[in-house]
């Protein structure tokens, strides 16, 4: 589930990666303070990515400062300064990575469901942390939401209906939610969109990614269920990319509606992610290249 | 009083060419057809009134002698005639009203064992107009392949895939990036195309 929304670095310029890793350094110190140590395990570009529209909604300007961590331990790098967003998505980010180590438990076998154990209860301290803390009521109002949510996408996809979208919906509701929680609701509108559309291609992504697992281990996966027992094709992978450039088209709708100043950094990794690193996540996970260039069959 | 020049996002020493592309370009990334089916339509269409007031006043200051129309990048198919009976009828008549709520209803009405090729490209059309591109393109397909000599299927199916021109264009054109990276993609969509299906108008 995590770890597709990134950019594509070859063509970013150097100052838009500088930028981009720094809030994600920024991310990582986040955690530390807000959750703990063993936190910085759920750390992920999606949320930077978060982070970035966020900000760029609510026109915040992120300031740097350089910094020395244990992954940089030589030198000083240039990282993001903790500010209400990275806290916030910090926050997010363990609620969510805990109730999806909750879902592991319940569908995975074998060690995936072991390690998802083990996560599951190093990021409960984490969580008892964050539902303890100042920003408590609205931890306790996201944990909640995101709970409720997950046992929806539980039930839905309890149901082996032929559809992918219904449940990839249920996903997109949840995204929707964090993505635009407690922002003014004319900002909201349009983060709530760009959220929902994300959570979607999240959720097909990662279907698409473990179809061949999931299939071959009798798991859940929608496309399964969509395709009634047919092979999922090449033909049925170049729709299925289509529909993705689709998803991608509404996030473009959206992000073309918040006042991005164009030379601005936040506005290059963002348009490179949208047009280039997410086209490219899913363009290898549905079309590997493998080693000796034949596609491999699901 | 916001600066009109800096509404389209040009020089106040920009050509007229320079500020009719620029007016074209925004028009297009804002366009109410591209909009339809979202639920950001009327920010869109704030967006475009914003558009035209700076581009008039820009004419008006320049005092230009040129009269110039909205320009609208659709082009608009009248009509085409494809033909259906009985239920199908009403459920494209529902479609083209966007009334996809008794459209789905009247589709999911009709029994398993009657589900046409015809039905699984109505369903496919209502289920784009929704945002639900998968399940969607899934029975486009189905239909195509119950009934592969179906011009409106095949044209439906072709011109969401063959539509290179949109998604990410501009943007590679712009950072010069040569080949597509992401492997010679040669599918896109709009999501709003899915009107030509039924000949109702077009922005592709």
């Amino acid at each position: 589930m995590f770890g597709y929304i990134k950019t594509y670095t070859p063509e970013l310029k150097i100052r838009e990666n500088e930028y981009y890793k720094g809030v994600y350094c920024g991310l990582c110190h986040a955690l530390k303070k807000r959750c703990g140590f063993i936190s910085r395990l759920t750390l992920s570009y999606d949320f930077v990515f978060m982070v970035l529209v966020r900000s760029a909604a609510t026109d915040l300007d992120i300031g740097f400062k350089n910094s020395r961590c244990i992954a940089h331990p030589l030198s000083d790098s240039s990282v993001a300064e903790i500010n209400d967003e990275l806290d916030f998505a910090a926050i997010c980010e363990v609620l969510l990575y805990y109730y999806k180590c909750m879902d592991d438990i319940a569908d995975e076998k074998g060690k995936k469901r072991l390690r998802a154990k083990f996560i599951r209860l190093i990021l409960n301290g984490s969580r008892r942390r964050i539902l303890k803390s100042e920003r408590a009521s609205e931890a306790a109002e996201l944990d909640k939401y995101i709970s409720e949510t997950m046992k929806k996408l539980y039930n839905k996809e309890s149901e082996h209906a032929p559809s992918v979208d219904t449940t990839a919906e249920i996903f997109g509701e949840l995204t929707a939610y964090i993505f635009s929680y407690g922002l003014c609701e004319d900002k909201a509108r349009i983060v709530r969109n760009i959220g929902r559309h994300i959570g979607r291609w999240i959720y097909i992504v990662d279907a698409c990614d473990d179809y061949k697992q999931d299939k071959a281990s009798n798991s859940y996966n929608p496309f399964i269920y969509l395709y009634e027992g047919e092979d999922f094709d090449d033909e049925k992978k170049l729709s299925v990319k289509t529909a993705l450039l689709a998803e991608l088209c509404e996030i473009e709708k959206s992000l073309d509606l918040i006042d991005l100043e164009k030379s601005s950094d936040i506005c290059g990794v963002l348009k490179n992610i949208i047009y280039l690193g997410m086209p490219d996540v899913s363009e290898n996970i549905l079309f590997p290249k493998s080693k000796n260039n034949t596609q491999i069959n699901s | 009083m916001t600066d009109p020049y800096k509404v389209l996002d040009v020089d106040r020493n920009a050509t007229d060419d320079e500020i009719k592309k620029a007016y074209r370009d925004l028009v297009r990334k804002y366009h109410p057809d591209k909009y339809r089916d979202s639920d950001l339509a009327d920010l869109a269409t704030e967006k475009m009134k914003e558009i035209n007031v700076a581009y008039d006043e820009i004419q008006k200051m320049r005092a230009s002698s040129s009269s110039y129309t909205h320009s609208s990048s659709s082009s608009y198919n009248q009509g085409s005639s494809y033909s259906s009976s009985g239920i199908y009828a009403n459920i494209r008549r529902a479609i083209n009203s966007g009334d996809m709520v008794s459209a789905q209803a009247m589709l999911s009405a009709i029994s398993a064992s009657e589900r046409n090729a015809e039905w699984n490209f109505l369903m496919g059309c209502v289920l784009l107009r929704k945002g639900y591109f998968i399940d969607a393109l899934n029975y486009i397909d189905i239909a195509c392949k119950m009934d592969p000599n179906n011009e409106e299927y095949r044209n439906a199916k072709n011109q969401m895939n063959n539509n290179a021109s949109n998604f990410g264009k501009e943007y590679r054109t712009e950072t010069s990036v040569g080949c597509c990276p992401c492997g010679l993609c040669s599918s896109f969509i709009c999501a709003d195309c899915c009107c030509n299906c039924l000949g109702c108008g077009n922005r592709c």
